[in-house]
């Protein structure tokens, strides 16, 4: 597809810009399928959780820093709203791959949207 | 039936007891040694022993004296008889660890129902575009790779 920059997979962790919806729109969203579905040639989707610019804490969001993200704002990641994309939606890689400690802050926001039993630290 | 047996050792690596014959989920806390090294030994059928994995692990007891009601009681004695606890401090364990369990689940339903009730006009503007842009863009993914 001509523009498209998808040479290298996209790995776990990183943020891509993607179209999303129809018509489409550029969302930023976090990569955070493992890295052999990304990169395998039989799979034609990833996970992604799509970040929103509006937003608050909650049990299923996590507020990141553009210092952390390198977004040009602060950014919200919406746990509740993982879904599958085709590989074809994703644009480019854009800023900065998100720690390992992050991603576990992510994959355990992510399991709160369906797991009543994942780890929830909020006060009683 | 498949079962472990067990040796403890204290960390001066003297037998802290005889080896003896648990079933598979039996769990061991010894009320002394904080730091134990289990040894399991799978016995085969045709009796001999088979040489199990090492490990150490750390055991941390809290030593509790009162009194409960005699209703807790009958159901702590029903929890051990049932074989779902090993001992009356383990049935303790057992209820004190689903209680927690159930609270969280809980919280974590009361704040889930508030972050959705409480969102911001704004927020919930842009949560409903998003929505419906990635379930406009699930439609072109096949679940059948």
């Amino acid at each position: 597809m001509p523009g498209r920059e998808v040479a290298l997979f996209p790995r776990r962790g990183e943020i891509w810009a993607a179209n999303i919806g129809d018509p489409p729109r550029r969302h930023w969203v976090l990569i955070v399928s493992l890295d052999a579905r990304n990169k395998s040639e039989r799979v034609n989707s990833v996970l992604i959780v799509p970040f929103g610019s509006a937003g608050y804490d909650g049990p299923t969001t996590l507020r990141l820093e553009p210092g952390e993200t390198g977004l040009p704002a602060p950014s919200y990641l919406k746990g509740h709203f993982i879904t599958t994309l085709a590989k074809d939606r994703l644009l480019r890689r854009e800023g900065r791959s998100l720690s390992s400690s992050t991603m576990r802050a992510v994959s355990e926001m992510v399991r709160r949207a369906f797991d009543p039993d994942a780890p929830y630290q909020a006060e009683a | 039936m498949t079962a472990f047996r067990f040796l403890i050792r204290s960390r001066d690596g003297r037998a802290a007891k005889e080896p003896l014959l648990y079933p598979l989920t039996y769990r061991i806390y010894h009320p002394l040694d904080k730091d134990m090294n289990i040894c399991h030994n799978v016995l085969r059928d045709d009796g001999e022993a088979q040489l199990g994995a090492t490990m150490k692990i750390t055991v941390s007891r809290k030593k509790l004296s009162t009194t409960v009601s005699g209703d807790t009681h009958r159901y702590l004695q029903s929890l051990v008889k049932s074989g779902r606890a090993s001992t009356i401090a383990e049935a303790v364990d057992l209820v004190a660890e689903r209680v927690q369990r159930l609270e969280k689940r809980a919280r974590l339903e009361r704040d889930t129902a508030a972050y959705f009730a409480g969102s911001p006009a704004g927020v919930q503007k842009e949560e409903a575009r998003l929505e419906q842009a990635l379930s406009d863009s699930v439609d072109e993914v096949s679940f059948e790779e």
